[in-house]
């Protein structure tokens, strides 16, 4: 374990740490790019690199994005990423009197013990999860990546049909190229590049950082109004800390289980979190008014998801969102392939992999005490600016899996899908986890209905498939009631 | 488009993508594959376009069914995507101009990417799409356009190794 920490601090490893959080937290500080977005622009660099820079690169950008969102979320009262949402509740009306840099403060520190709280529980929870899952066959994989997929496409923003016909397209697309049972060729059309399939990182490229370029040109004329006092990091005193910590507690924990529920995510986290923090803190009565427990329990949270997140991604092999689908792909370009055999063949990889992430997250607090004084300039970087750049590193990137300019028109036609599909709210996180997990489902499928002489119920009467057909069910209900509660509060 | 609109017309162009791929895996080609196997190499995309097709149906028909003003859909719960909502909330007619720009480039961009060398396509194209976009502060736009392009081909091929065109 130990050693590990020693290969981390390698100059290389570091500088890829230090990188990748800084780049995080910009891109997750300006509104409309985010974690997917960032973990996108960088994914090109991780083919010149080793698998641990490269997982330190993509974690840092990952821990370093969520963390980010909460700055514009406290400054603009424009959330950088979804999940700071709930921070803006808080911390804008403290921006507003001129505390700003106080509540980046908050912020800071609920990230902080967010994230390492996950950090530790991944620590713990991976590595058993990991080993209990070798007794593990066919249909309890199927029945895993079902749970994924119908999960994502519950929660998914807009209507469930959507998000399944969303996660549906994105398992067909996995289809094209060579059957994984048979060998022989699907819907490649005579087309030789297709022969191989669709490239999965050139689709994930363009549907996730093209069609942002597309929906940010109908969204150019949006304004923001920009605090100018106050902007000094602050970092809140011991007293009012102590006053808040079973929130901090509270918050981590929540985000954490949510992490590792599969399609939740880090605003479903956040949200939860932060009504219950105004159900139960001590502070509840100043909710929406500049309190700090109102910042510290939307940013435990939604950085505690992020560790959360992992567990299943590296254990299982199985995402739970669209950001851990990318790291999983990385990790399959790079020749390692996450699941319980990871664990038992290549533990030393495992617990890099954790202190990268515990690391990370002291990190991003550095960079946000030292930019907060200029994050107001740099949420002003024009967006027609920005635009150009992107789609650069869009192309380039996926120009860099093979050198072929196949992969930068797949890119373009992923582009301008992805922004059909989120024009009409089709949640593209449903897509990413259909195309991740695409092979993976067929192939679990197909040998567990070997397993059963063709019975597709008799996948699910074996006592773990069972098992998780009845949670995937009771999670999906449960999600919903809570979802149905928060619209009928807020009628 | 008005979201039921909308939902319609998405469901239609998933149902005739559905049909053509439905037509496809009935070619003869596919009948000769599998053999010696317990199932053909379109049995499992042919259970997913089932699947398509019948949610395109559900799709359509909460399209179609839905009352004429009728209170709209509750707010959505949250997810973890980013943006869609926003867009989806912008009047798309009066912002087609710049959507236009963009794309109109970014193809032409796609289309010349591999056949000309990266500087003399990514410069142009940086440096076109933030001035037509409507940005006219010179001083900030030429260093972006130029210096993005040039940082990033000495990062790939100088410092990662990795060609480009």
């Amino acid at each position: 374990m130990f050693d590990s920490l020693a290969l981390v601090t390698s100059p290389d490893i570091l500088l890829a740490m230090v990188g990748g959080t800084l780049l995080g937290v910009v891109v997750g500080a300006i509104p409309g790019l985010g974690s997917i977005l960032g973990l996108s622009i960088v994914l090109p660099f991780t083919f010149g690199l080793g698998t641990l820079p490269s997982m330190a690169l993509l974690l840092g950008v990952y821990a370093g994005s969520v963390y980010g969102g909460s700055i514009s979320a406290i400054l603009i009262n424009m959330p950088g990423t979804p999940q700071s949402a709930a921070t803006s509740l808080d911390g804008y009306p403290m921006a507003r009197r001129g505390q700003a840099g106080l509540a980046i403060g908050w912020a800071s520190v609920a990230s902080l013990v967010g994230g390492t709280f996950s950090a530790f529980v991944l620590m713990t929870v991976a590595s058993p999860l990991a080993h209990f899952s070798l007794q593990l066959g066919p249909p309890e994989f199927f029945a895993l990546t079902l749970m994924a997929l119908v999960c994502v496409a519950a929660v998914s923003r807009g209507s469930m049909v959507k998000g399944l016909l969303a996660g549906l397209i994105g398992l067909f697309v996995a289809v094209v190229g060579g059957d994984p049972i048979t060998g022989d060729l699907r819907f490649d059309y005579g087309i030789l590049e297709l022969s191989g399939g669709v490239n999965r990182i050139a689709v994930l490229i363009g549907v996730f950082a093209l069609s942002e370029v597309f929906v940010q040109a109908v969204q150019l004329h949006d304004t923001a109004e920009y605090p100018n006092t106050g902007l000094g990091f602050r970092l809140p005193a011991w007293g009012p800390l102590a006053a808040r910590w079973k929130t901090f507690v509270k918050s981590s924990a929540i985000g954490t289980f949510i992490g590792i529920l599969p399609g939740t995510g880090a605003t479903a986290a956040s949200f939860v979190s932060y009504i219950e923090a105004k159900r139960a803190g001590r502070f509840r009565e100043k909710f929406g008014t500049g309190e700090p427990e109102g910042i510290v329990a939307s940013e435990a949270a939604n950085n505690a998801v992020t560790g959360g997140a992992l567990v299943p991604s590296l254990a299982l092999g199985i995402p739970g969102d669209a950001v851990t689908a990318l790291i999983v792909s990385l990790l399959v370009i790079k020749d390692v392939q996450p699941g319980p055999f990871l664990f038992t063949e290549n533990p030393q990889f495992v617990y890099s992999v954790y202190w990268i992430f515990f690391l990370t997250n002291f990190i991003m607090v550095v960079f946000g005490a030292l930019l907060t004084p200029v994050f107001t300039r740099i949420l002003k970087i024009p967006t027609e600016l920005l635009m150009g750049a992107i789609t650069i590193f869009a192309f380039v990137g996926t120009y860099s899996l093979s050198g072929s300019a196949f992969e930068v028109v797949t890119c373009l036609v992923a582009g301008i899908v992805g922004f059909l599909l989120r024009i009409n709210r089709f949640p593209l996180s449903a897509l990413a986890i259909g195309l991740i997990l695409g092979p993976l489902v067929e192939e679990s499928l197909r040998q567990s209905l070997i397993v059963t002489d063709g019975s597709f119920p008799a996948i699910f009467l074996r006592p773990y498939s069972g098992l998780i057909l009845v949670f995937t069910v009771l999670l999906i209900l449960a999600l919903n009631l809570k979802g149905r509660d928060r619209r009928g509060g807020k009628g | 488009m008005k979201g039921r609109a909308a939902d319609a017309v998405y469901a239609l162009a998933i149902l005739l993508a559905c049909g053509l791929l439905f037509v496809e895996t009935r070619s003869d080609y596919y009948a000769d594959t599998g053999i010696g196997f317990n199932s053909s190499s379109v049995f499992y995309p042919k259970i997913l376009i089932a699947l398509l097709a019948l949610l395109g149906l559900v799709l359509l028909a909460q399209g179609l069914v839905r009352r004429r003003g009728a209170a709209p859909a509750p707010a959505p719960a949250p997810a973890a995507d980013t943006a869609e909502t926003t867009a989806a909330a912008v009047p798309l007619a009066r912002r087609l101009a710049p959507l236009a720009v963009v794309l109109g480039l970014t193809t032409l961009f796609a289309a010349l990417f591999a056949r000309l060398p990266f500087l003399a396509t990514s410069i142009p194209y940086s440096l076109l799409l933030g001035y037509l976009l409507g940005y006219r502060r010179l001083v900030f736009l030429v260093p972006t356009g130029v210096g993005v392009p040039v940082a990033v081909a000495l990062v790939f091929e100088h410092l990662l190794g990795i060609p480009l065109p």
